[in-house]
């Protein structure tokens, strides 16, 4: 089963102007990760990255605080691939991904929201306003 | 199983114990305490904790700089370099005697991100 994992980093706490941690794709047999990274940056150009896939398009995903690019192409029978050199994992489909991502989307928000902060953080409110849609209306 | 770490931690987890908390947290061995290093930068400790992920590459150029040093370059991209986006600025600077482009983020409270070499 295809997931994205949002880890926050223990040792300096969440913050929700910069919350740093690790994302991790997996989908059982491999994960692709990116490591003390800004988690909010990630999921603000995912959710871009699946309005994209919607159109058929094969985007790269990048944020502007690394010099990283995942690369996401939809193949032929419907999945998701998500690359990055010779390391990939795929969502059976681009609904998978979604919800993978919207999950995502719900954990990372759990860890912020309380703080005063998140209201002055605008990935916070996108991604917000793309966990509180349901699927078949977030496009 | 197949599995990469795009960017490995300069400060694995677990190699600092939570019990010593943020005044004893340092950039991977580089001998910087987090939390003083901070308060005197005036950035946030999980931007340095990330800026220290990016010090290999700054040491690609010059072995010895250290994270005040990246951070403090930082600082004077965003200061004095070209915006190229909403939180974006470049500058060429010299990085152990040879010209480096250096990319410099600042998060949305206007406070130092990230900074790293472009290629």
């Amino acid at each position: 089963m295809f997931k994205i994992n949002c880890l926050f980093e223990k040792e300096t706490g969440t913050d929700a102007m910069n919350p740093l941690g690790d994302i991790e794709f997996t989908d059982g047999r491999s994960t692709v990760a990116v490591r003390t990274t800004y988690i909010d940056s990630w999921l603000d150009a995912l959710i871009k990255s699946v309005y994209r896939i919607r159109q058929g398009e094969n985007p790269e995903v990048a944020i502007p605080e690394e010099p990283v690019i995942l690369y996401m192409k939809l193949d032929e029978s419907g999945g998701v691939t998500v690359r990055e050199g010779n390391y990939a994992v795929r969502a059976k489909d681009s609904l998978a991904f979604e919800e993978a991502l919207r999950v995502a989307c719900g954990s990372f928000l759990e860890g912020v929201t309380e703080q005063e902060e998140a209201a002055h953080n605008p990935a916070i409110r996108e991604i917000k306003a793309f966990w509180a849609m349901p699927a078949e209306r977030s496009g | 199983m197949g599995f990469t770490n795009l960017f490995l931690n300069n400060n694995p987890k677990g190699a600092v114990p939570l019990a010593l908390g943020i005044a004893g947290l340092s950039a991977g061995g580089e001998g910087e305490e987090l939390g003083a290093l901070s308060e005197e930068l005036g950035e946030s400790i999980n931007a340095l904790k990330h800026i220290a992920k990016h010090l290999r590459e700054f040491r690609e150029f010059e072995p010895t700089i250290s994270l005040r040093e990246v951070i403090q370059l930082g600082q004077d991209v965003a200061k004095t370099g070209i915006q190229t986006g909403p939180r974006t600025f470049e500058k060429s600077v010299s990085v152990g005697g040879e010209s480096v482009r250096l990319k410099a983020v600042l998060n949305y409270a206007g406070r130092l991100r990230s900074v790293y070499p472009l290629k």
